[in-house]
């Protein structure tokens, strides 16, 4: 397995699905760090073809779905608001516009994101974020028209507010 | 209709989130970290990683070294299961003592010396006083918590025979009993004064002088003969004395939340060094996110320290650590080791942060920070192979950390301080090598190094986690210093359990932990009753 291979073709789309899960943006850069470590030190369980991008997809989609889901137990067990734990890269103020475009990413359906955090984040290939969803191009392009459609009237039915964002206990 | 009115821009989809895309080159150096740390971890756990799950339990008692070792399977399970089988021998003679041992008889014999005579040949008295030359040599020579626990097993095993022996004589007066007991017990209390000082096992003078008192009480020994009641009110203060430190300096195990409280409340750029070792180790066990607004507001007013920067900039508070242009510069250009590299942990920190930096300036900066590695038994040397791994992978280039495996286990096997080598009761890591007693900062930077190169023969994992245990569970005295050792003492002792669990329930490693202290009270309590078994009055019991 080349990992600067997996790393340059999963490592925006990963951050994106994991932060589509639930996490905060930093710790879903964390959680990704720890979904690649894992999926290259268990590399040899794999027993798919490396070479079928949907098979090392849908194999790190799970990998990554056990590390948020044992991080979540944890942070449920704790009680904690699922705060940043380093303080955000997004700061706010770069310009209204970028500001509401973020609230409206915020509030659109969880497949709907999904796509959008995957595919901009990184610039990442449609080919990639199939990949590791587990659908087909197609689909992922037709929900990143709808995420963009449904975006523009987010935007255009006034100012949004960041929901905040909470693991219940 | 075009599709710029029914759809949102890309362009400012890209903007939305620009802030939020990870560097890529600081993404995969942590990555690689990851992947190195682990191997190490799972490395080092292979010599027991393949053998059965109660083999795996037994070898979580053993030092790291001996597991290893080859053809030590067929000895593993015995020794290992040594200390349990101990305490499982004393506790089930203690219960069958208790249940066996009926009122005793007496005769009308007075005075110590007649029980200690009574068979002619002077037996017994060689028997006990065997046994306490068996203590002495344990405690002074060999001590280890098992070997003072099958000492006290085959004392009270010879007290038992003597009791016996005593009952079928009729010899057995509560006056004397109770002075063979108070003189044993006084014994265990004097040995046990040392190895609670030396070894940290300081509940055991109390227990033992617990002992001697209640001896001393139901002989009637104590407060019948004229001055005796102030040996009796000197004991019971001296007792409670002990008592009361032993159970303040017990009681103050901090919790997470404590951690939490230290963490986000620090506002003392001067303590920064500490606070970032204390955020680095609860991150690394999975406590947190904290908020750290406080202490980022109170480092950015300081952030002409250098020291203050490189701890902020690696608890990556300060995003933008304010590398110059002429750090940059000199830390770019120039060749051989950096000076004063604690210094310069902000820098560093700050330009592979930035993503400008090219293969080539990153070989760069790899060449000369392992230029910097201390010399051999330097001061401080731990915490600066540490700081060199981790900046290693920082500047994008953690596989060159592997280089540092030799000089790194070297500095742990030499700068490894127990109880036994040096006289202090603490186990951990010294700052250098000449160094009697363990320091935080090395301690904690010593389980990082382990966790990435495995742990060397000469650790003792077991006493090191122990002692720990016992530095958190000091309650502060001493300001945030002490509360920050606590603090530090307890995530450490965390981070050994979740490198290297000892994959056993919680109450088994207590009572293990304990076997001693255990062990002494069984003994103590053992003496008492004997004592309260055998009749008041020698001659009214004769008659």
């Amino acid at each position: 397995m080349d990992l600067d291979d997996l790393l340059r073709r999963f490592r925006g789309p990963l951050i994106g699905l994991i932060h589509s899960f639930g996490a905060p943006w930093g710790d879903a850069e964390e959680l990704a760090q720890d979904t690649f470590a894992e999926a290259y030190l268990a590399r040899e369980r794999f027993r798919g073809d490396f070479a079928a991008v949907d098979q090392v997809g849908a194999w790190l989609r799970g990998i990554a779905f056990n590390v948020f889901s044992h991080w979540a137990r944890r942070s449920r067990r704790r009680n904690e608001v699922l705060a940043e734990s380093l303080p955000d890269r997004a700061a706010p103020g770069v310009s209204d516009a970028v500001d509401a475009v973020r609230a409206a990413i915020d509030r659109l359906p969880g497949p709907l994101r999904a796509v959008i955090t995957m595919h901009y984040l990184h610039e990442s290939k449609v080919r990639d974020v199939a990949a590791l969803l587990g659908v087909s191009e197609k689909t992922v392009e037709s929900r990143l028209y709808q995420a963009r459609r449904r975006l523009r009237e987010l935007l255009a039915s006034g100012p949004l507010v960041t929901p905040e964002r909470r693991i219940e206990p | 209709m075009s599709e710029h009115d029914v759809l949102i821009d890309e362009g400012l989809l890209r903007d939305a989130l620009q802030s939020r895309r990870a560097d890529a080159s600081v993404f995969d150096a942590a990555v690689r970290q990851r992947i190195a740390e682990r191997e190490a971890a799972r490395t080092a756990d292979d010599a027991i990683g393949r053998e059965p799950a109660w083999l795996r339990i037994a070898a979580g008692w053993l030092p790291p070294g001996l597991a290893k070792s080859s053809g030590w399977k067929s000895v593993l399970a015995v020794v290992a299961a040594l200390p349990g089988l101990l305490l499982v021998a004393i506790v089930v003679t203690f219960l069958a003592a208790i249940r066996r041992l009926r009122p005793l008889r007496a005769h009308a014999v007075e005075g110590v010396q007649d029980i200690w005579q009574f068979d002619g040949e002077g037996r017994w008295r060689s028997a006990l006083s065997l046994a306490g030359w068996l203590l002495y040599i344990a405690l002074t020579v060999v001590f280890s918590p098992d070997v003072m626990v099958a000492v006290l097993l085959v004392s009270m095993w010879v007290f038992l025979s003597w009791l016996r022996r005593v009952d079928e004589r009729g010899t057995a007066g509560r006056i004397q009993i109770a002075s063979v007991c108070g003189l044993l017990l006084w014994l265990l209390f004097a040995f046990s004064l040392l190895i609670g000082f030396q070894y940290g096992h300081r509940l055991l003078p109390a227990i033992s002088l617990c002992g001697v008192i209640g001896c001393g009480l139901l002989g009637g020994r104590l407060g019948r003969r004229s001055g005796g009641g102030g040996v009796v009110i000197a004991s019971v203060l001296v007792a409670a004395t002990w008592l009361t430190v032993a159970v303040a300096l017990t009681g103050g195990v901090p919790t997470a939340n404590d951690v939490r409280q230290y963490v986000e409340g620090q506002t003392d750029p001067r303590d920064a060094d500490e606070w970032e070792r204390v955020l680095r180790a609860a991150r690394a066990i999975g406590l947190g996110p904290f908020d750290i607004t406080t202490p980022s507001q109170a480092f950015a007013a300081d952030r002409d320290s250098p020291f203050v920067r490189g701890a902020a900039a690696r608890a990556g508070v300060l995003r933008d650590a304010g590398a110059t242009t002429a750090e940059a510069r000199e830390l770019l250009q120039r060749t051989g080791p950096i000076r004063f590299l604690d210094q310069r942990v902000a820098a560093i920190v700050d330009l592979a942060r930035r993503g400008e930096l090219s293969d080539g300036e990153r070989d760069a900066l790899r060449d000369r920070l392992m230029a910097s590695l201390p010399r051999d038994g330097a001061y401080r040397d731990l915490e600066a192979i540490e700081r060199v791994a981790y900046l290693l992978g920082v500047v994008g280039r953690p596989d060159a950390a592997a280089a540092l495996r030799e000089p790194a286990l070297a500095a742990l096997g030499r700068q490894f301080v127990t109880g036994k080598r040096h006289a202090a009761w603490r186990v951990g890591f010294a700052a250098g090598a000449s160094l009697r007693f363990p320091d935080e900062a090395s301690t904690t930077a010593a389980v990082e190094l382990m966790a990435r190169f495995g742990v060397p023969a000469e650790v003792d994992l077991a006493r090191l986690r122990r002692s720990l245990r016992d530095v958190a569970a000091h309650r502060g005295w001493f300001g945030s210093h002490h509360r920050y050792a606590q603090l530090v003492a307890m995530l450490t002792a965390a981070r050994i359990d979740q490198l290297w669990p000892s994959r056993m329930p919680a109450w088994q490693a207590t009572m293990l932990d304990l076997r001693l202290e255990i062990a002494v009270a069984l003994f103590v309590l053992l003496c008492l009753h004997a004592t309260w078994r055998s009749p008041r009055d020698v001659a009214a019991a004769a008659t």
